[in-house]
């Protein structure tokens, strides 16, 4: 039981720092476009926030980094933008271009690209907690949730405004009720987890949670605050921060779950008929397992029967609809005693019988996976409640203990500055479509902050304010306000609103794209600002001396190496084996699973069929994005490389680095089976040549080609892995594998691939 | 998050083992150039201005020192699936014998649970109690081997959860909270003091080969915890852990080989500040130690017929887990931290989840776990290691005194029992009570917060200062409370 809800620490905080006396603190401030700065080396500059970035290092005496090398630079900005690695096709391109303006050619392609929705969005999935079934114990699947995944990669494909795309996500349904993706964008209120399970049910606690997941949710994503993570008792502050708290959440209270369909009676009825014609199909087959089981169970049942005490069995020996009160309690007391479980019905089975059943359990899953497609849905919210409920504050968060009435309202610290703004009213008055407006005023104070300092930490490996969820007192302060507020205000300006000249004190020449200066909320503009900047092309090599006096970079005298996350890396793998299958969108795949895993998922029932693979092979080579997200159970891979749970927000993926990541690395099926891939792409590309092939190899995998050194031990290495295996009698019989495979030549290769792939090189990127 | 991450490990532990402590250590015989370099880079760094990245990426289940002296070096958990009742095993109510059949009292209100409508008549239990040992504590006839070791166990009568349903009351006895997504108690023992061998994962879960605890694998997970810190599955067999062995095809020779390569081509490309390269250089090492180490630690066939005649393996009712208890105790014995082991999971038969029978249900049950469990806590009394082994025994609820289906109990999580030895626990002891019937726990009442408060300082932590910032708030295993339970410490 969540009962206990978690108050509000952050705006707790915001209450306290509000009181007249205190300053209020920095990001509740509305962000004042500061001037650019001077600089002494006016070259470096490509744009302004260059100049913020190298006022603070020329204050301390410090000349940022020399630019990358092309090679390095190109494996950067593809990784930052699609989450792949440059093809050697792309890196020989960009080396052999000479113009002046090659790289902004490159990000405008990269930008272009459908990867970077499938990147960008897996970032966005993290933010919103985005999984695919409920938690907890049933931990049942969200059929339709992909929508929701799909429009997140396409709003940012065709670079959907930032206010738009938050104002679909928290009122699609009101602002346009008959757009069926604008119903699935609110999806975003009901990406978290859910708590559903039979027996006794407490609607009001259901409700109360749904209520905090979304409010919390708003909080992380939009505000970058913790809004519902403290307990307010335990805290000394003032009731009204907590009032704070649920008015925030009042602005929901006319909401609840939907599930929007929009179907013509026809594709009602033609889905019905392919309903029917599926269960028609099952249906002998569950017959025929019925009848095998027929006998055992009645036996069982006996069994059971003989051992009832005496008033069980004298109720049942009662005719159903003449039994008194007494006995029909009795009755159904017995019915529960006499109950034999599918467990104890396979454990009697004779061998004969349980290997029939078993082919036709076989069979049954088979047809399963013709289920017709079920009818479009938009898995979201809308104003379904009337009369709206009353929003109480919640005494400890516990729904059974109202106190106060609240009405919808903004939260006194950040909007107090804003005579402008509504009194606090409910819904429909002030609802879900105000709470939008609000959010995506240009002048908030947190939005686009919080926004263009995500946008910054997956570029950098880290946030100007390097906690992107926590813009509170707790998190930490910016490392450059200035820049922030220059991003922040850049992003929110109405594109073509500034004159980018008049403020930046800059010649003309240095200013790559007016446009960019005013992002009117495009995020690939932000984007682009960003990733043509002298600041990011910086070398990530280190300096001793620069080090010694900023150790943690936080005035970015070069770039930190980012270790690629676990999507990333199976999506690399996938890649650079030239198996990856690019199709976009569409329900979820299951890719096979290690059985362990499997035998990890919860189920009371039969566990045969609990994780049905795609049929399809292909299908398992497509990105991560696609694969299914159950919140319970987790590929061992992504798991170990600190892919987040789904529970919470994540802003910043954990970097771990332990012994378990090296074995899924060096040892699973899926590494050794790339591998091999990967020789045959290698062999077929570069059919004869072996030093030309390890050259291949190099630029596919690391992005450039082995020095002499490198060279050298990679062809002793062939060698000695060829000569290891002759020495030793043959492995297994290789089923599946090519049939050159069953040289040691191929084994060697094979080695070397996995070899690659296991690099720092390839799991770093500079 | 990262940068929280990557300095909290250990910024709030004073005085953690340095990397070199932990080399000198790990023994010669790693053979990783990448060890002695980060051992050099560390050396070098003590003595300049050079920042020493080195300490941002240690191994992460490096050992270190936790706040105070420690009592117990590790833990046991041993987990009963679906909820024991504690009227039926440790905690003995006369009163409710004496009222089976009668309607609850008014003055008990109406019992809350997740399927019955709390107006079942009272139900007696169908067990004996006896009187054992120097302390004369009373344990059930269910429980006839545990009962001798009662002088060990501190039985704590007085447990309350804040759940009548499953998932959300094994996330809280095992997470501290009911909702999911919080890292799991073995997760924040393994983040606050590491692990004292390399050689096998720091925290290891046992299950129930039939299947899973409803909670799911979220129940060790590590939450917003650094992944390093999860628990790691481990099975009785020839393949204890997932990806531990060179897939076929591939012998041990040449992956050593392959492994040489992969590291001689990273030190090449090893920059100064590339500790973090160099850590993974080092994973390499750590996992092939694991390969070499892990098959012989659950390697039962070592044991003398005596033991595994004592954790009952000659047995069919115990073998399962009876060997389950024996592996535990051989990690323990090897140096892991924390190992959670589950009786029951998968179908409710298997679960000590007695709606339908309790008769029927606790003396299966029971029989699989009561002498592997006894045996667990004698084999290690007698080796010396109940002193430094912190042996917890619990569940999520206990069970309602009134009847479900005439002959079963539903959830109770108003008053249930736990016990737990060893590892600084004042053995013969028992803490709390429930009223007369066995319904609510009235006497010093203990939650699994105040349950986790007292193993992290069994284990020389602190469990106000072992923290994780975590959007924006200071992630602590007991939330807002957790009070050490000062009656059960020697």
């Amino acid at each position: 039981m969540t009962s206990i809800l978690h108050a509000i620490l952050s705006l707790s905080l915001l209450h306290a720092d509000s009181g007249a006396a205190r300053p209020t603190h920095w990001s509740f401030r509305k962000p004042v476009r500061p001037p650019v700065p001077k600089v002494k080396n006016v070259a470096w500059v490509r744009n302004p926030l260059d100049a913020f970035i190298l006022s603070r290092l020329e204050s301390k005496g410090l000349a940022p980094s020399h630019e990358a090398g092309r090679r390095t630079l190109l494996r950067r900005v593809t990784f930052d933008l699609t989450g792949l690695p440059p093809t050697p096709q792309e890196i020989d391109s960009f080396v052999g271009d000479r113009s002046t303006k090659a790289y902004e050619k490159v990000v405008k392609r990269l930008l272009a690209s459908p990867r970077f929705g499938e990147r960008w969005g897996q970032h966005w999935l993290d933010v919103v907690r985005y999984g695919e079934t409920n938690g907890y114990e049933h931990d049942g699947e969200r059929p339709q949730a992909w929508r929701y995944r799909d429009y997140v990669i396409e709003a940012l494909n065709r670079d959907e405004p930032y206010d738009q795309f938050l104002t679909d996500q928290i009122a699609g349904d009101l602002v346009a009720p008959n757009d069926f993706n604008k119903r699935v964008a609110t999806g975003f209120l009901r990406a978290g987890p859910q708590h559903l399970t039979g027996g006794n049910q407490d609607a009001d606690l259901n409700r109360q949670e749904w209520l905090t997941e979304a409010t919390t949710g708003i909080g992380n994503a939009a505000l970058g605050l913790t809004v519902g993570c403290a307990r307010c008792h335990d805290h000394k502050y003032d009731p009204i921060p907590q009032a704070d708290y649920y008015r925030l959440q009042a602005f929901f209270s006319a909401a609840d779950n939907s599930e929007y369909k929009s179907v013509t009676p026809d594709e009602q009825k033609a889905y019905d008929a392919k309903v029917k014609a599926y269960k028609d199909k099952l249906k002998p087959i569950e017959d025929q397992i019925a009848v095998i089981e027929k006998p055992y169970r009645a036996k069982l049942r006996a069994k059971r029967m003989a051992t009832l005490p005496p008033e069980y069995k004298e109720a049942l020996a009662v005719e159903s609809g003449k039994r008194n009160a007494k006995q029909k309690e009795l009755a159904g007391e017995a019915g529960v005693q006499l109950n034999v479980s599918w467990d104890e019905a396979l454990k009697a089975l004779n061998p004969d019988d349980r290997a029939r059943r078993t082919a036709l359990r076989v069979q049954l899953h088979k047809l399963e996976l013709e289920e017709p497609e079920p009818i479009r849905t938009a898995m979201g919210v809308s104003d379904v409640l009337k009369p709206v409920p009353v929003m109480h504050i919640l005494e400890r968060g516990d729904p059974h203990v109202p106190g106060k009435v609240v009405a919808a309202g903004f939260p006194a610290a950040i909007a107090s500055q804003d005579p402008s703004l509504p009194a606090a009213q409910a819904p429909p008055a002030l609802g879900r479509v105000a709470l939008a407006q609000w959010l995506t005023r240009p002048d908030h104070p947190l939005t686009a902050r919080v926004m263009v300092n995500r946008i910054w930490h997956y570029c950098f490996g880290k946030g100007i304010v390097e906690t992107p969820n926590d813009f509170g007192l707790n998190g930490k302060r910016p490392s450059n306000q200035e820049l922030l507020d220059w991003l922040a205000t850049s992003f929110a300006a109405p594109a073509a609103d500034r004159s980018p000249t008049a403020e930046s004190g800059l010649p003309s020449s240095l200013i790559p794209h007016p446009s960019s200066l005013a992002c009117g909320w495009s995020v690939k503009s932000m984007l682009e600002l960003i990733v043509t900047s002298s600041a990011y092309r910086q070398s990530s090599d280190y300096d001793a001396v620069k080090a010694g006096v900023d150790p943690d970079n936080r005035l970015l005298w070069h770039m930190n190496r980012k270790r690629l996350d676990g999507e990333a890396i199976r999506d690399s793998v996938l890649f650079c084996s030239g198996q990856i299958n690019l199709q976009m969108g569409g329900p979820w795949i299951k890719v096979p699973l290690e059985p362990e895993v499997v035998d990890t998922i919860f189920t009371e029932s039969e566990p045969d069929n609990l994780w049905p693979v795609d049929p399809n092979p292909r299908q398992h080579a497509r990105r991560t994005i696609y694969l299914h997200r159950k919140r319970n159970v987790r590929l061992p891979m992504l798991a170990a490389f600190d892919q987040p749970d789904m529970m919470s927000s994540c802003a910043a993926r954990g970097q771990s680095v332990h012994a378990l990541q090296s074995l899924i690395l060096v040892n699973s099926d899926f590494m050794q089976a790339q591998s091999r891939e990967m020789v045959n792409r290698l062999i077929n590309e570069v059919p004869k040549d072996k030093s030309l092939r390890i050259k291949r190899l190099f630029t596919i995998t690391i992005g450039r080609i082995p020095s002499a050194r490198e060279f050298s031990k990679t062809q002793q290495f062939l060698k000695d892995q060829a000569a290891i295996k002759r020495g030793q009698p043959a492995g297994p019989s290789a089923g599946g594998v090519p049939r050159r495979a069953r040289t040691d030549q191929f084994a060697a290769w094979t080695d070397l691939c996995l070899a690659m792939l296991n690099l720092n090189e390839f799991i770093y990127v500079q | 998050m990262s940068n929280e991450f990557l300095k909290s490990p250990t910024a709030h532990l004073p005085g953690a083992f340095t990397r070199r402590d932990l080399l000198f250590r790990a023994g010669s015989g790693l053979g990783g150039l990448a060890l002695s370099c980060m051992l050099a880079q560390e050396r070098a760094s003590a003595d300049s201005r050079v920042p020493s990245p080195g300490r941002r990426f240690p191994n992460p289940l490096a050992p270190r020192i936790p706040h105070f002296p420690p009592k117990a070096k590790s833990v046991i958990f041993l987990f009963m699936v679906g909820g024991p009742s504690h009227m039926e095993t440790f905690d003995p109510k006369p009163a409710l014998d004496r009222m089976h059949g009668e309607k609850l009292p008014e003055s008990f209100g109406v019992i809350k649970s997740q399927f019955t409508d709390g107006r079942m008549k009272l139900m007696g239990s169908a067990w004996k109690f006896k009187k054992y040992g120097l302390s004369g504590i009373e344990v059930s006839d269910l429980f006839p081997h545990v009962a001798k070791c009662v002088d060990d166990m501190a039985v704590i009568r007085s447990c309350y959860a804040d759940s009548f349903i499953h998932a959300p009351a094994m996330y809280q006895m095992v997470s501290g909270r009911a909702a999911q997504g919080h890292p799991s108690v073995g997760s924040w023992v393994t983040y606050g003091l590491g692990c004292e061998t390399e050689n096998l994962p720091a925290y290891c879960v046992l299950t129930q080969p039939e299947g899973l605890p409803e909670g799911g694998a979220p129940m060790w997970g590590a939450g917003y915890l650094p992944a390093a810190f999860q628990g790691t599955l481990l099975r009785n067999g020839p393949k204890p852990i997932m990806d531990l062995d060179p897939p076929p095809g591939m012998g041990h020779s040449e992956q050593r080989r392959m492994l040489d390569y992969v590291r001689e081509m990273n030190e090449m490309t090893l920059t100064p500040d590339g500790t973090d390269l160099s850590a993974r250089i080092a994973s390499y090492e750590l996992a092939f130690r694991m390969q070499q180490h892990a098959p012989e630690a659950v390697d039962l066939r070592k044991e003398t017929v005596e033991t595994k005649a004592l954790y009952g393996v000659d047995d069919p009712a115990t073998a399962e887990f009876g060997s389950r208890c024996l592996l535990a105790r051989r990690l323990v014995e090897r140096g892991v931290r924390f190992v959670q082991l589950y009786s029951g999971g998968g179908p409710v038969s298997i679960q000590w989840d007695a709606h339908d029978n309790m008769v029927e249900n606790h003396t299966k049950m029971c029989r699989l776990v009561d002498k592997p469990i006894a045996a667990l806590l004698k084999d290690l009394k007698r080796r010396g290691m109940l002193d430094e082994t912190l042996v917890v025994w619990g569940s999520e609820f206990g069970r309602t005194p009134i009847s479900q289906n005439g002959k079963g109990r539903d959830h109770n999580p108003s008053g249930y029992t736990i016990w737990m030895a060893g590892g600084g626990v004042q053995g013969g002891r028992i803490i709390g009570a429930t009223d007369e019937i066995g319904y609510r726990a009235v006497e010093d009442r203990v939650h699994a917060r105040d349950i986790h408060a007292t193993i992290l300082h069994l284990l020389g932590l602190d469990h106000l200062r072992l923290t994780y910032l975590h959007n924006g708030r200071n992630e602590r295993l007991t939330d807002f409370a957790g009070e050490v339970i000062h009656k059960a410490l020697a």
